[in-house]
């Protein structure tokens, strides 16, 4: 199928610079996902790479072909964007079936194809209404069915899941993952939504003012970011200052809170001093006060989300801790309470001093 | 019910201004003419048949509702693209566009048109410059006939034109074009089966507005024209107030009015708005 290749892809609107230098490749079948704030150049990647947009700069290979000279209707792309876009003067069966007509496909085929591609996305039996009839949740699925039925080499969506309700939004996120699994096509997904990015992907791209900062795969993007930004975008995080020492001959990583063995992911190879360390909140522990190994602590507020509890706690020293459990509320706001870190590896993020 | 007296001011204004002198026109038209008052008593028909029988005026109404026609369709092939563009302007640009393409219009309509003689005219600025770089040696027939008056309504109206289209278009989904660029269509064919549909209701305010302006205008083919092509709204005016036949001249001006609307109705039929259904 297809593997995609970035280059040196630079690209300014006036002195605004949307695009500097991305450079990236993404392997057959991937699902890949560009996460960043909005206007860090997101949407201009996607539109660069659709042929909507020029470069100034850089290469855009489709299989080692370079597509720059291909106009969008030539590129095989399948887009599927934010608002839908799909044509409000045709039925949904007239709008999956119009990049077929394009490709001059006879007519039984169409008919086929685009009921088969309707049965995916279980819209069959909806072929003939209008889009305006159909709820958000069906007009996705209706433009995510006439982006795939033309069978592109690569599925581009654009925050396709940004005006749908939060309980619609995960079922959509299950569903087109597993249908974007199941035909096997390299997609590009962009999204502001981190958890998003991070129950989709099989790797995160993370921009930050039209630069790459980050791509890895979801868990190392959440266990082990780059940077204190791609840390704090990336779920919710405590940094403690700390520094990496010798301990019984390995290394290990000394906070306020307690030493932990270093992650073994980490570049890091000798002892090391003052590093900025990312706990995230559901690594500290609360504990009773006196606790043996505990550091004392008060509750500031406690913000109870049902399957999780997130307290918002203060050290002696006054500095904040986010804490999350799986358990109840068993504090209350100015509740003395004790905390440690759980018995896991610790991340230093790199070339970053507290 | 209350909300109903919103529109109290309007139906007045329409029915003092517009509906009564019309039943009132069409109430001389039925009658004969008269030597010392404006219209005489009994009711007659006469007036129509005259307005449809006699060659002349059955060739002018014609030819108006041409010049009507093709001044139509030189606005709407001028003006869309205009109004595509922009359309698809920054808020900055697009605030001097609109100024720009609403600029004329702040010039009254008799000072536009006597511009386009001092253009069009055997002396004008496009026959001298003809003449001065030799492309022709006689002069170019551009005025005191229909291509000139054309010519200047297609100018004077363009507007009307161009901001119902641009209005439409802005209300379009921009990913709508890329929509059908990324599914294989070429930009042509993404304007014919995309945004032309989408657009129609536009094209129809702007056409049937256009072409009702150019059918009754007055001034701009009386200037241009000279008297030498006459368009109907003349020879209305000529009749009812150089001959004072007020009955014949109401007919004339209803004929033409009711071709016309027969012509914008037969229009919307052809265009439906079908996804509106
Ligand atoms: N057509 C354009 N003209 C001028 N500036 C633009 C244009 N498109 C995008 N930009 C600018 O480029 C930057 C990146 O935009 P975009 O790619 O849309 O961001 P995102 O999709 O990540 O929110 C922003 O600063 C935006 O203002
Ligand atoms: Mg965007």
């Amino acid at each position: 199928m297809t593997t995609v290749a970035i280059e040196n892809l630079t690209r300014h609107f006036g002195r605004t610079r949307a695009l500097d230098d991305i450079s990236l490749s993404i392997d057959d079948g991937h699902f890949v996902s560009f996460l960043g704030p909005s206007g860090c150049g997101k949407s201009t990647t996607l539109r660069v790479l659709a042929g909507f947009d020029a470069c100034d700069r850089g290469r855009i290979l489709f299989d080692g072909q370079d597509v720059a000279a291909l106009p969008p209707e030539q590129r095989d792309i399948g887009m599927v964007f934010q608002s839908y876009a799909l044509f409000p003067h045709m039925t949904v069966g007239q709008n999956v079936a119009f990049g077929l007509e394009m490709r001059r496909l006879p007519r039984d085929a169409i008919r086929q194809r685009v009921r088969a591609v309707l049965d995916l996305v279980h819209l069959a039996d909806h072929s003939d209404r209008h889009p305006r009839q159909l709820s958000g949740g069906q007009q996705q699925r209706v433009a995510l069915a006439r982006a795939l039925v033309i069978e592109p080499r690569i599925l581009l969506l654009d925050e396709p899941l940004a005006n749908l309700d939060a309980i619609l939004r995960e079922e959509m996120r299950v569903f087109i993952r597993e249908l974007q699994q199941r035909i096997g096509i390299t997609t590009i997904y962009v999204t502001h939504d981190q958890a998003e990015a991070m129950a989709m992907s099989d790797m995160i791209v993370v921009m930050f003012g039209g630069r790459v900062a980050q791509v890895a795969p979801p868990r190392d993007l959440y266990e082990c970011p780059g940077s204190l930004q791609v840390a704090s975008f990336v779920g919710q995080a405590n940094y403690l200052a700390g520094h990496v020492a010798h301990d019984n001959g390995q290394l290990a990583v000394v906070t306020p809170l307690g030493t932990r063995p270093l992650d073994g992911r980490s570049a890091i190879t000798a002892p090391a001093p003052a590093r900025n360390i990312l706990i995230r909140p559901e690594s500290i522990c609360i504990t009773p006060p006196a606790a043996s190994d505990a550091v004392p602590a008060t509750v500031i507020s406690v913000q109870y989300g049902g399957n999780l509890t997130n307290y918002v706690l203060a050290l002696a020293d006054g500095q904040q801790l986010h804490v999350q459990t799986a358990t109840p509320p068993s504090h209350a706001g100015g509740d003395r309470v004790g905390v440690r870190l759980a018995d896991a590896p610790l991340w230093v993020i790199p070339d970053c001093r507290p | 019910m209350r909300k109903y007296l919103l529109i109290v001011p309007a139906v007045v204004v329409l029915l003092v201004f517009l509906v009564i002198p019309y039943i009132d026109i069409i109430f001389i038209s039925l009658h004969p003419a008269a030597d010392d008052r404006p219209y005489g008593s009994g009711f007659t028909l006469r007036n129509y048949v005259q307005v449809l029988t006699d060659g002349y005026l059955v060739h002018q109404t014609a030819m108006t509702l041409w010049i009507g026609l093709v001044t139509t369709c030189a606005t709407l092939v001028l003006g869309f693209p205009v109004a595509w563009f922009m359309a698809h302007s920054s808020a900055r640009a697009r605030a001097i566009q609109q100024g720009i393409v609403l600029m004329p219009l702040l010039v009254g309509i008799v000072v536009r048109s006597y511009g386009w003689t001092v253009i069009l005219g055997n002396n004008g600025i496009l026959n001298r410059l003809a003449r001065d770089i030799g492309l022709t040696r006689s002069v170019l027939p551009l005025m005191y006939n229909s291509l000139g008056i054309v010519i200047a309504l297609t100018h004077v109206f363009l507007p009307f034109m161009i901001l119902p289209i641009f209005g439409t278009i802005r209300s379009l989904d921009p990913a709508l074009f890329l929509a059908g660029r990324s599914l294989g269509a070429s930009p042509a064919i993404t304007m014919r089966r995309v945004i032309l549909p989408l657009t129609m209701p536009g094209i129809q305010s702007g056409c049937v507005l256009v072409f009702i302006l150019s059918v009754s205008a007055y001034v701009t083919p009386m200037l241009i024209g000279g008297m030498r092509v006459k368009t109907m709204p003349m020879t209305v005016v000529n009749t009812l107030i150089d001959a004072f036949q007020w009955p014949f001249g109401a007919a004339q001006a209803l004929v033409l009015s009711a071709i016309g609307a027969l012509i914008v109705l037969v229009f919307f039929r052809l265009t439906p708005l079908r996804w509106s259904r």
